[in-house]
């Protein structure tokens, strides 16, 4: 009975942790920025993602 | 011991062998029948012939029960014996389903049959009615007073025989079964076409007729598959009390949901409308920035909808494509020396993505699309007018939204629209509970099936 509650438990518990600490979310605002400023650096200015931005296919990328 | 031989497949109108196959009853089911290479006569579950063709189909596991001919057991300080036996099978199945009647002399003289089926035990005696009324009426019989309806009948066939019997029963005999109740008493009446006799019995629990009857060994598998079955249950009790409580977690997540006021005020117009075209292909480029607004949960989950209102302007055929972006208000500040002209917004936005520090707390990009169409099933028109995310923002206070739009037509600005709401994480919740449900049905399953006995026992 011991195996069926430990069981219970740390999928209880996962789950709690989880969406308590948001787990598997994207991270707006900082965490972005830096991620983004570092993506940025290995750009090569003037390719089209600094020109133009991440558009959807219909437009024209 | 009474037993079809194959030996024997003669058919019994001309005497050509007959061999087993199989005929259509429903669209995808077979089911088998005797037939004769000579004459062609088929012989199915509604005939004699076919449990003397082929009673071996249903009596393989003969061997797998509980009692067997000669074993000695006292029951309430009673001993008995078990001398005969025979099987049944339900007529109108044609897969196996049998119950195996056990007869039992009592030491002092009385007849008892011991009842095997689907796991479950009865215990019969003979039953002298104090009247039966087997013909006058058409569509029941009375007994005792009480009308028991002939469209509950069911046929057995026996298959199986063995031991010494109160009758010479026959391979293929058919016997007509009412089983009912009657003052909170079980009673079957079994009828062929000799006799009828009735017989009234319990439900009794196989743990007493295995202290009984079983061997020592029978009875360490008993109590073992017992105690097995006892601990699954408890598992799926306890998996049971999780997956509520974790619907409860889900639930009190979801209450916590709150859609963020004002999010489309302040609105500022960049471009609206402006022709542009790029690798040979012509569009519409707008961008508008709305807001200030207020995300005021530290480290929360915010859910964006951007999503097209049809009530402003139907897409109509056509596409569009949308980026959004998140502004903290000091950044966008700090970026504009907090000036709002339309042309210091435009310089902004036009070199956003060139920016060293990005800008953005957030971006997202989707596309929206109205087409129809013809193929082999018609014409069809399908759509998406939707895009969403989530996403988890560190600093709460006050932000911007810029929307970069896209379109293959002339568009109104309004008619894409964005809503914010503070959400509260479910997935998560959801996942352990559907967990916890396949953990229920696996130990309830268990719990049922798990066996170390050679015959079949019922959870009770």
């Amino acid at each position: 009975m011991a195996k069926y509650i430990a069981i219970a438990l740390i999928l209880l518990g996962g789950g709690f942790a989880m969406s308590h600490f948001l787990v598997g979310y994207p991270r707006a605002g900082n965490d972005y920025i830096s991620k983004h400023r570092e993506m940025r650096k290995s750009i090569r200015h003037g390719s089209g993602f600094i020109a133009g931005g991440p558009r959807g296919f219909r437009g024209g990328k | 011991m009474g037993k079809g031989e194959n030996s024997k497949l003669k058919c019994t109108g001309c005497g050509g062998d007959v061999v087993k196959t199989y005929r259509t009853v429903d669209e995808d089911e077979e089911a088998p029948i005797g037939r004769c290479l000579s004459c062609g006569k088929e012989y199915d579950q509604y005939t004699g012939e076919f449990y003397r063709y082929f009673a071996d189909d249903f009596t393989q596991d003969v061997g797998n029960s509980m009692f067997k001919l000669g074993l000695k057991g006292i029951l309430g300080g009673v001993e008995y014996e078990i001398i005969g036996r025979i099987r049944m099978q339900e007529e109108d199945e044609y897969e196996k389903s049998t119950w195996d009647e056990w007869l039992a002399v009592s030491s002092d003289g009385v007849q008892h049959y011991f009842v095997e089926e689907d796991g479950e035990l009865n215990s019969y005696e003979e039953y002298v009615p104090e009247s039966i009324d087997l013909e006058s009426d058409t569509s029941s019989i009375i007994f005792e007073g009480k009308k028991i309806n002939r469209d509950t009948a069911y046929s057995g066939r026996i298959v199986f025989f063995e031991g010494e019997l109160t009758w010479k029963p026959e391979i293929g005999e058919a016997v007509t079964c009412y089983d009912f109740k009657k003052d909170g008493r079980n009673f079957t009446i079994e009828q062929t076409d000799d006799e009828v006799s009735v017989t009234m019995g319990v439900t009794v629990s196989y743990k007493d007729y295995i202290q009984a009857f079983g061997r020592e060994d029978v009875r360490k598998s008993y109590e073992n598959t017992m105690s097995k079955r006892r601990l699954y249950r408890t598992g799926s009790f306890i998996f049971t009390a999780g997956a509520m409580l974790s619907f409860i977690l889900a639930i009190y997540s979801y209450a916590s949901y709150e859609t963020v006021k004002n999010v489309m005020v302040g609105k500022s117009v960049i471009t609206s409308n402006e022709p542009v075209s790029e690798n040979s292909q012509s569009s519409y480029f707008s961008q508008v920035v709305y807001g200030p607004f207020e995300l005021s949960r530290k480290n929360g989950l915010y859910d964006v909808d951007i999503y097209i209102d049809e009530k402003v302007q139907r897409l109509n055929l056509s596409w569009q494509s949308f980026r959004f972006m998140l502004l903290k208000e000091d950044n966008f500040k700090k970026a504009t020396d907090s000036q709002t002209g339309i042309a210091v917004l435009k310089n902004l936005f036009s070199e956003i993505d060139a920016l060293k520090d990005p800008l953005e707390s957030y971006t997202m990009a989707g596309d929206f699309w109205d087409e129809k169409g013809v193929d082999s099933e018609g014409t069809w028109h399908e759509n998406d007018l939707r895009g969403s995310s989530s996403f988890v923002i560190d600093e709460p206070g006050k932000y911007y939204a810029y929307l970069e739009l896209y379109s293959e037509k002339k568009r109104e600005i309004d008619s894409v629209k964005y809503s914010l709401t503070a959400a509260g994480s479910v997935r998560y919740y959801l996942i352990a509970a559907v967990l916890m449900i396949v953990l229920i049905i696996v130990n309830i399953t268990k719990a049922r099936m798990y066996n170390e006995l050679p015959f079949d026992v019922a959870s009770k």
